[in-house]
């Protein structure tokens, strides 16, 4: 269970997170959406600590994690990027058993390879486990990234645009892939992304984030035609096919020039 | 998403009878990683082949047979004489000076990101040619001699060690302070290396410009490396030093591996970045320093020797940071044996012969490429 308490961050003097608080449950899966530049991926730094909130704390099960060794937060919480460079010549066992490092002190242990087998079978890449990273096609590579921060045994998952850079099957596979992990492993998950439908079919939460403070924060009730049209600046019809919520977006919007004078007002 | 995932992919049907290749994931890894030990292990028993028989080549006449019964204290004394005080001397030399120049490289192409680093892409190198140079002008050191592997000898080896050590060092404070307080990336770190380099290489053209015609050969010949230089203490010295780094970078390697997934993601498997950059460059380069320092420049070993050993067995450093020892002992070795060899008595710059040996085997695996295990 992942809180976070009242994080604010500023570029030198520019604010990028105001006052951000939520809690992700284990096993749920919260996803950011905003715009670029609304401090999507300053606020998974900020819980990574790779950057340094001016105020506010981030609690892992109860936890103050910035009073952990950086070890300690590796063992609670694993980090998926963008975009993995995946040019180094590792075969994807190795990279899977990079996820851990933090649990290993000199060797490899049993229980280590243990967890890795496991992680691979269940991302179904048994077939690519003596390949190199750099054989890889784009979705593979994800899985492998994802299949690192599972070996990890987290309780806390933070992936920033996991699907970005893949075709649409390879999003779909990606997807299913971190849900069933997230609920499968009782993980909390923050995830920033992109793709508001893609986020709507996978997502149990979501937050909205706009110009650095929480716009809206909740299940798939907040996703609205009127808080889409405010936080992203477009007209957007909601739509429901079957049982499921559909965003389409119709035009853009004068909506930004709000947003940055909200932040001068700042 | 697979519709009906066979748990048992690696067994194969084939008329009724079921073949298991391999038992399970774990495993077919095991078989993996047991042959890239292999590959260190065979390297390793090449080189210290190669010590045996590089102490039994030369005038004396003494067969690699005699030379295992006097470095076990059981030949007469001529030969232990010859064996352990001259040609143990020169090869363990040639081993350490290996083995540091080739962890050197190969930790800085991890921590920087870059296959192109070495001691001598970042300017440590010319640090210590320019450090030599101006050592020998300035303290007047220098006079000739007609015969024997250095043509020159220099009037105050130590002084001109050390002077060269502290070119070196500089060379590498200059980058890490420009890293740190400048904030520069990796990249940077790599060009800013080599515009040093060229900086310390004009200094060293100009030092010799207003040098004396001895004192220039003497700058020539000390750039022109040779392992025959270091003697007993010589090689303590820089044992002292080559093997705790050893040991630091080893104590390293998984976090070199995560650093290959770049740094946010290296700070989420429990690396502390910032660090592990600094003390991998600083101790890299002081190995280096150390072997160039006392032994002159041996250039290409740092670059070629861990690229041998990720081509043969990829870039996980657990494997690759004794790889690359093994491989820059037993290359440098090789170079040494041959340059003393090839037109045996005149004993050739071994630097030269780094980089003759090298750069054909190296371009030779460029363009094979990666072997799939």
């Amino acid at each position: 269970m992942l809180s976070v308490n009242g994080i604010s961050f500023a570029y030198n003097c520019k604010s990028v997170l105001n006052g951000v608080r939520f809690d992700v449950a284990g096993g749920e899966l919260c996803s950011i959406l905003g715009n670029n530049g609304a401090g999507k991926s300053t606020l998974l730094k900020c819980i990574l600590r790779v950057l340094q909130p001016r105020e506010g704390s981030v609690l892992i099960e109860g936890e103050d994690a910035s009073h952990m060794k950086r070890m300690e937060l590796a063992r609670r919480m694993g980090y998926v990027a963008q975009k993995e460079s995946g040019n180094a010549r590792l075969t994807v066992f190795d990279a899977v058993l990079m996820g851990r490092r933090p649990h290993i002190n000199w060797g490899v242990g049993e229980k280590d390879l243990e967890v890795v087998r496991g992680v691979v079978e269940a991302l179904e890449l048994e077939d690519l486990s003596l390949r190199y990273l750099d054989e890889l096609s784009g979705g593979e590579l994800q899985k492998v990234v994802i299949a690192r921060a599972l070996a990890q045994e987290p309780g806390v998952m933070l992936l920033d645009e996991p699907t970005s850079n893949l075709d649409l099957r390879n999003q779909l596979e990606v997807m299913e892939t971190v849900r069933r992990a997230v609920t499968e492993r009782g993980i909390a998950a923050l995830m920033a992304i992109h793709d508001v439908n893609l986020a709507l079919r996978f997502s149990h939460k979501f937050m909205l984030l706009r110009g650095g403070v929480i716009f809206a924060c909740g299940g798939a009730e907040v996703i609205t035609s009127g808080n889409i049209q405010e936080v992203y600046g477009v007209k957007v019809e909601v739509e429901t096919l079957g049982e499921r919520k559909i965003i389409i977006p119709l035009q853009t919007m004068e909506a930004k020039a709000v947003t940055r004078e909200e932040q001068h007002a700042r | 998403m697979r519709a009906g995932r066979r748990r048992d992919w690696c067994e194969l049907e084939v008329d009724g009878q079921v073949y298991e290749a391999v038992e399970n994931v774990g495993d077919g890894y095991r078989a993996y990683t047991r042959r890239k030990v292999l590959v260190i292990a065979a390297v390793i028993i090449a080189a210290v082949v190669l010590a045996i028989i590089s102490m039994a080549l030369g005038s004396a006449g003494i067969s690699p047979l005699e030379v295992i019964k006097a470095l076990l204290g059981q030949a007469d004394e001529r030969t232990t004489q010859i064996v352990i005080n001259i040609r143990l001397v020169r090869v363990l030399a040639a081993v350490v000076a290996g083995i540091g120049l080739s962890l050197a490289g190969c930790v800085m192409q991890a921590v920087l990101l870059n296959p192109l680093a070495s001691d001598y892409t970042l300017g440590v190198s010319q640090g210590a040619a320019f450090g030599a140079a101006v050592a020998i002008v300035a303290t007047g050191a220098g006079s000739m001699q007609s015969s024997g592997a250095d043509a020159v000898l220099i009037r105050n080896p130590y002084l001109v060690t050390v002077a060269a050590f502290g070119g070196a060092i500089a060379a590498t404070l200059a980058i890490l302070l420009l890293a740190r307080y400048k904030g520069i990336s990796p990249e940077a770190m790599i060009l800013a290396g080599i515009a040093f380099g060229s900086l310390f290489s004009a200094g060293t053209v100009i030092t010799q410009y207003f040098a004396n015609d001895v004192q220039v050969a003497s700058i020539v010949f000390w750039t022109f490396g040779d392992v025959g230089r270091a003697s007993w203490r010589e090689l303590a010295i820089m044992s002292a030093v080559t093997l705790p780094v050893t040991a630091y970078f080893v104590f390293n390697r998984w976090n070199y591996n995560a650093l290959e997934s770049g740094d946010d993601t290296a700070r989420s498997l429990g690396v502390n970045v910032g660090r592990t950059r600094l003390m991998g460059m600083l101790l890299a380069s002081l190995v280096a320093s150390v072997a160039v320092s006392f032994l002159g420049i041996i250039a290409f070993i740092g670059l070629v020797s861990p690229h041998l050993m990720r081509r043969i067995i990829g870039d996980d450093y657990r494997f690759l940071i004794p790889g690359s020892c093994a491989m820059g002992a037993l290359l440098l070795l090789a170079s040494d044996t041959l340059s003393r060899t090839i037109i045996a008595p005149v004993v050739l710059p071994v630097g030269a012969i780094t980089s003759f040996m090298g750069a054909p085997l190296f371009l030779y695996l460029l363009i094979r490429g990666y072997r799939r295990s």
